[in-house]
C-alpha cells in the first residue's frame, strides 16, 4: 500500500462514481477499487464515503440499484447509470475540466 | 423527486429488508477486499485484520449509510414515542397529574375560545355583514332609538345607504285558532328587511314592497320555531289565515329561526303608517339596520345621517323642541351593537383561561424540570455514548410532545363537552351558536404547541446541558439540579403565585359584588309570591272598561282560591320586563317644572302595597272607592316626593301625567323606594294610580300564597278562562325565580371566574409543593448535617418554610401588583366595591401565603425527621 493517499476534495467522489459506471454497472467493492487502480493507488475511497454516497446518487435518481451475481457468482448489488445520470456525468465533467484547467492556469503564472 | 420519496417511504416501511440489503452489500465489499489482500499475498487472518483496520467500524459505517436515507429524523422520532410512552407508563402517577393538569387548562381555553369565536369572531349569518350596521338616535332621555317619524327622511333622503330599514313595535298578542290559545311575540319590519339582510324563507315567500299599506290585506311572517312546534312544519298553513288578537293575518311564508330580529310572529310596517308623520300624536320607537354602499365610512353615515335628523327638527311642531333638543346619531356596527354586553366579559374570560394555560404550563415545566433531575444519570450516560445536545432535546421534547398531544386531546373533547355550560354567555340577540370548526382545533392545536414549548423546551434545554463527568461522579444519588435550575423552579411557581393570585382577587371582587347583591333591601317580601301576567286582545271589541271588568273578576276569583292568602293586580311587577316611562309630569302651582328623568306609572289594585309588603311612609293607600268616576288619585313613592317637592308636603298635593287639559290627581300616598328594574339599580321615581281609573289591557296577578306558589299556576289559567276561554296566561313565575334569573349571568360569572380561580390555586398549590418538596429531598444530606452538629427539629423546620415563605412572598406581590393593574378591566361588572377592594386584596394574600406556607410545611415536617446517620450514609 502507497504511503500518498490523497484525501478527495469536496465534490469529487460523485464526479469519479458516475464516470466509473459511465463504463459499465459495477459493484461497490469493484467502484472503489478501480478508482484506486486507474488513479495508480493515489485516491482511496473508504467504505464510509462510498455508500452514502452511492445512496444519495439512488435518491437523486442518477443511479439504479438492482442485485445480480458477481464474478465469483455471490449476490451483489450491482449500481448502473440513468440517463438522468449521463447527463449529469457531462455536466461535472465540464465543470471539472474548467476547474482543472483555471487552477492549472493559475498554479503556472504565478 | 418521486424516486426519492419511494426509496425514503422504502427505508421506512421495510426497514428490516433495507437493514439487511444493507448489511449484505457491506459483508460483500469486506469479503473482496480480505480476497485481494489473500491474492496479495497476506496470510487470512492478517489479510482480515487488515481489511477490518481499513474499514475503520462496520457499525460507524452502517451508522452513516442510515443517515444517508433521510428518513433518520422520523425513525429517532418513532423510537423517542415508545421510549417515552414506556417511560410515562412507569410513572403512571407523573403521568397522570400531567396530563390531568393540562387537559384542565386546554379544556378551559377551547371552551371559552368556542363562545369567543361564536360570539366574537365568526361573521353574521347575514349576507356581507360587515356593510351592516346599527344606527339611533340620543336623547336627552333615555332609549337609544329611532322616532318613527324621522324614519322616512332617513330612509328617503341618505346618500349613504345601499337599503336601510327598520323594525319596533314589538308586543305579545294572543294566537287563536287551531289548539289551546297561545301568546305570541310580533314584531313590524320594514317590507325589505329580510331581503336586506339576505334571509331567504324556509317555506312560502317574504313580504312584498306593497303589503302592510293602509288598504292591504292582513299578511304575516312565521317564526320556524313556530311553525315546526304548533304547525308540525306543515307548508299548507301558508294561505292559510290566522288569528292574533282577533285580528286574521293571512301566513305567506316562513322565515328561518336564526333571523333577526327575533319574534314569533313578523307583521309588515307600512310607511304609510300615521306613526310616521312629525305630526302624529303617537311616534312608535324603531331600530334601523342599514346597509352601507361600497367604500362608504361609519363616520360618514353618522353624519348624513345627523344632518337630516337636524333638518327634520323644523318639521315638527313646536312642542316637540324640548325632546328633540339636544339629538344626536349615532351608527356603530351590526355586530358590535348585538355583542357589546358581553365583549368585555369574553375577554375577561379568555385572558382568564390564559392565565390558568400558563399556571398549568409552569407546573408541568416543574414536574419535568424534577424528572430530569432524577433521571440527569441516564441523560448523563446517553452524553457519554455519544448523544448529541440536539439528539437528547429532541428525546426530551419527544417526552414532552407526547404529554402534550395526550393532554389536548383530552382537554379539546372536554373543552367542546364544557361549551354546553357556556352557551348561555351568548346573548339571545345574536343568531350564533357554538359550532365546531376548523378555527377551534386550529386554536386548540396552536396553544397545545404553545404550551409545549414553554414546558417541553425549558426543561430540555436545561436538562441536555448536563456536565458528563460532574454527573456520572457525583453517582447515583445526589445529583443536583444546577443552582440555576432552582432559580428557574423558584421563579416559575412564585410566577404561578402571582398569578392565580391576580385570578383569585377577580373572583373575590365578583364575589363580593353578589354578596353585596344578596343584601340588598329589596323593599318588598319576595317570599312565596306567584305572579301570573294576562294580556287582553288590543283590539276595538274591547274597550278599557272591559279590561277592567274582567280583571276585576277574575281577581275576586282568584283570592277565594284555596290555598291563596291575598291577592292584587299591578300592570308591572318588581324586576319584571322593562316598561314605559313618561316625561310628562305636570305639577299644580309649579307649572315651569319639568321631569329630570323618565316616570315609571304604574296602575294597581288597592291591596297591591299590603300583598308585596310595601311600606307606606305617609298618607293612605287605594281603596275601593277610588274608582273610574271619583277624583283622581296618585300615590308616590319616596324618590318621587324628594325630586318633585324636596322638603315640602307631597301628600295633599296634585300632579298630571297626561296632557292637558287632562284633570289633576291627588297625591294620596307615599311609599317606600323598592328595587324597581333592577336590584342593582337605584329605585326611579314611580307614580302608582289606582287600575279602575287608568284601566290597562296587560295586567299581572301576583298572589302571596301559604305553600309552593307554582302549584297555584293551574288554578289561576282556570279561573283566568273560567271567565274567558280564549284568554291564554302569558307569563307564570315565582318572584324567587324572577330574582334569581335577574342575578343570574351575575351569578355565572362568578362561579365561572371562582371555579377558574380555584383551579389555578389548586395548580399553583402543587407547583410549590413541588418545588419545595424537592429541593428539602436534595438538601437531605445537608440537614442530616446540620442535625449531627446539633440544630434543632425546629431550625430545620424554619429552614424549610422560610424558603416557601421567601417563594410565597414574592409570588403575592408580584400578583398583588398585576392585579392593582388589572383588576379595572372588572369595573364594569362590579357592584357597590371597588376594582381595588382592600378587603379582597387583604383576604386573598392572606388566603394565599397561608396556603403556599402549608404547602412547604408538609415537606419541612419530612424534612425534620431526617436521621442523621441515614442522611450522611446516603452517599
Amino acid at each position: 500500500m502507497p504511503e500518498r493517499r490523497i484525501d478527495l476534495p469536496q465534490g469529487t467522489l460523485d464526479l469519479l462514481i458516475l464516470r466509473t459506471l459511465a463504463l459499465e454497472p459495477q459493484h461497490g467493492w469493484a467502484i472503489s477499487e478501480r478508482i484506486y487502480q486507474i488513479s495508480s493507488k493515489v485516491l482511496f475511497v473508504q467504505q464510509g464515503s462510498l455508500y452514502p454516497a452511492l445512496h444519495r446518487l439512488e435518491r437523486k435518481g442518477w443511479i439504479k440499484a438492482r442485485w445480480g451475481a458477481s464474478e465469483n457468482n455471490r449476490r451483489a448489488k450491482f449500481y448502473e447509470l440513468t440517463a438522468l445520470g449521463r447527463k449529469q456525468l457531462e455536466v461535472e465533467e465540464s465543470t471539472w475540466r474548467k476547474l482543472a484547467a483555471a487552477v492549472a492556469q493559475i498554479l503556472e503564472t504565478t | 423527486m418521486l424516486n426519492d420519496l419511494l426509496l425514503r417511504m422504502r427505508s421506512l416501511f421495510r426497514r428490516k429488508i433495507v437493514e439487511v440489503e444493507m448489511d449484505e452489500e457491506l459483508r460483500f465489499h469486506f469479503a473482496n477486499q480480505v480476497a485481494k489482500l489473500v491474492h496479495s499475498g497476506l496470510a487470512p487472518q492478517e489479510a482480515r485484520r487488515r481489511a477490518r483496520l481499513e474499514f475503520g467500524g462496520m457499525d460507524q459505517v452502517k451508522e452513516e449509510y442510515r443517515d444517508s436515507r433521510g428518513v433518520t429524523f422520523i425513525e429517532t422520532l418513532l423510537q423517542d414515542i415508545r421510549y417515552g410512552v414506556r417511560t410515562l407508563r412507569k410513572n403512571p402517577g407523573f403521568a397522570a397529574i400531567a396530563v390531568l393538569t393540562l387537559a384542565l387548562a386546554v379544556g378551559a381555553s377551547t371552551a371559552i375560545f368556542s363562545v369567543v369565536d361564536a360570539v366574537l369572531l365568526r361573521p353574521l349569518p347575514f349576507k356581507d355583514p360587515v356593510r351592516l350596521v346599527w344606527a339611533m338616535e340620543h336623547f336627552a332621555f333615555g332609549p337609544s332609538t329611532v322616532v318613527s317619524a324621522d324614519f322616512p327622511a332617513w330612509k328617503d333622503r341618505n346618500h349613504v345607504f345601499e337599503q336601510i330599514g327598520a323594525f319596533g313595535g314589538t308586543s305579545g298578542a294572543n294566537l287563536t285558532g287551531a289548539g289551546e290559545p297561545a301568546r305570541v311575540t310580533v314584531t313590524k319590519v320594514t317590507t325589505a328587511l329580510f331581503s336586506m339582510l339576505g334571509v331567504q324563507p324556509v317555506a312560502g315567500r317574504a313580504f312584498l314592497a306593497d303589503e302592510g299599506k293602509q288598504d292591504q290585506e292582513h299578511v304575516a311572517l312565521l317564526n320556524e320555531a313556530l311553525w315546526r312546534n304548533r304547525f308540525s312544519a306543515d307548508s299548507r298553513i301558508i294561505g292559510e289565515t290566522i288569528r292574533l288578537d282577533g285580528t286574521g293575518y293571512l301566513v305567506v311564508g316562513v322565515m328561518p329561526a336564526s333571523v333577526r330580529p327575533q319574534a314569533d310572529v313578523w307583521t309588515p310596517l307600512a310607511l304609510d303608517a300615521e306613526i310616521f308623520s312629525p305630526h302624529s300624536p303617537r311616534w312608535m320607537m324603531l331600530a334601523a339596520v342599514g346597509r352601507l354602499k361600497p367604500g362608504i365610512e361609519i363616520s360618514q353615515a353618522q353624519s348624513d345621517l345627523q344632518v337630516i335628523s337636524q333638518q327634520m327638527d323644523k318639521e315638527y311642531p313646536p312642542q316637540a323642541a324640548q325632546f328633540r333638543a339636544h339629538e344626536t346619531v349615532e351608527v356603530i356596527p351590526l355586530h358590535e351593537m348585538l355583542v357589546q354586553n358581553v365583549r368585555s366579559l369574553l375577554l375577561i374570560l379568555l385572558g382568564t383561561v390564559g392565565f390558568v394555560l400558563l399556571i398549568a404550563c409552569a407546573n408541568v415545566a416543574n414536574l419535568l424540570l424534577s424528572r430530569s433531575v432524577v433521571r440527569g444519570r441516564e441523560i448523563a450516560v446517553r452524553a457519554a455514548l455519544g448523544a448529541g445536545r440536539l439528539r437528547l432535546i429532541q428525546q426530551l421534547l419527544t417526552e414532552g410532545l407526547l404529554l402534550a398531544a395526550i393532554g389536548g386531546v383530552l382537554g379539546s373533547i372536554t373543552g367542546l363537552w364544557a361549551t354546553r355550560i357556556l352557551r348561555q354567555l351568548i346573548p339571545a340577540t345574536l343568531p350564533a351558536d357554538v359550532r365546531l370548526d376548523p378555527r377551534i382545533f386550529g386554536f386548540s392545536a396552536a396553544i397545545i404547541t404553545l404550551a409545549l414549548f414553554l414546558f417541553g423546551l425549558i426543561p430540555a434545554l436545561i436538562a441536555s446541558q448536563t456536565d458528563v463527568n460532574e454527573t456520572l461522579k457525583e453517582g447515583g444519588l445526589r445529583l443536583g439540579a444546577s443552582p440555576g435550575t432552582h432559580r428557574l423552579r423558584g421563579l416559575m411557581s412564585a410566577g404561578e403565585i402571582a398569578l392565580s393570585l391576580i385570578l383569585l382577587v377577580g373572583a373575590g371582587l365578583l364575589i363580593r359584588s353578589f354578596l353585596r347583591l344578596t343584601e340588598v333591601d329589596l323593599g318588598f317580601d319576595p317570599n312565596g309570591l306567584l305572579i301570573a301576567t294576562v294580556e287582553r286582545p288590543l283590539t276595538a271589541a274591547f274597550d278599557s272598561q272591559q279590561h277592567s271588568a274582567f280583571f276585576q273578576a277574575s281577581l275576586e276569583r282568584i283570592r277565594n282560591l284555596p290555598g291563596v292568602k291575598e291577592a292584587a293586580l299591578t300592570q308591572r311587577y318588581p324586576l319584571g320586563p322593562p316598561h314605559n316611562a313618561t316625561m310628562m309630569l305636570r305639577v299644580q302651582g309649579a307649572e315651569n317644572f319639568r321631569p329630570p328623568q323618565p316616570i315609571t306609572v304604574t296602575e294597581i289594585s288597592p291591596d297591591y302595597f299590603h300583598v308585596l309588603r310595601i311600606r307606606l311612609l305617609k298618607g293612605r293607600t287605594f281603596s275601593d272607592s277610588d274608582v273610574a268616576t271619583a277624583q283622581g288619585a296618585a300615590i308616590i313613592n319616596e324618590s318621587l316626593a324628594r325630586m318633585v317637592f324636596g322638603t315640602r308636603e307631597p301628600v295633599g298635593q296634585h300632579i298630571s301625567f297626561t296632557p292637558r287639559p287632562s284633570p289633576w290627581s291627588e297625591v294620596v300616598g307615599v311609599v317606600a323606594d323598592i328595587r324597581d328594574n333592577a336590584i342593582e339599580e337605584r329605585p326611579a321615581p314611580e307614580i302608582f294610580v289606582p287600575y279602575l281609573q287608568q284601566p290597562s289591557f296587560s295586567m299581572t296577578f301576583v298572589l302571596r300564597t301559604e305553600s309552593n306558589p307554582l302549584m297555584l299556576a293551574g288554578a289561576v289559567r282556570e279561573a283566568v278562562q273560567g271567565i274567558d276561554k280564549n284568554q291564554p296566561l302569558s307569563d307564570t313565575t315565582t318572584m324567587d325565580e324572577v330574582i334569581a334569573k335577574s342575578v343570574a349571568l351575575r351569578r355565572f360569572r362568578m362561579l365561572l371566574l371562582g371555579l377558574f380561580a380555584l383551579l389555578a390555586l389548586l395548580l399553583a398549590v402543587i407547583g410549590v409543593y413541588g418545588v419545595i418538596a424537592y429541593s428539602s429531598s436534595q438538601r437531605t444530606h445537608e440537614f442530616g448535617v446540620r442535625i449531627a452538629l446539633g440544630a434543632d427539629r425546629r431550625d430545620i423546620l424554619n429552614l424549610v418554610v422560610r424558603q416557601g415563605f421567601k417563594l410565597a412572598l414574592l409570588g403575592v406581590s408580584t400578583g398583588v401588583a398585576g392585579a392593582l393593574i388589572l383588576t379595572r378591566f372588572l369595573s364594569s361588572l362590579l357592584y357597590e366595591v371597588g376594582p381595588r377592594d382592600p378587603l379582597t386584596f387583604a383576604g386573598v394574600t392572606i388566603l394565599l401565603m397561608l396556603v403556599a406556607l402549608a404547602a412547604s410545611y408538609i415537606p419541612a415536617r419530612r424534612a425534620t425527621r431526617v436521621d442523621p446517620m441515614v442522611a450522611l450514609r446516603y452517599e
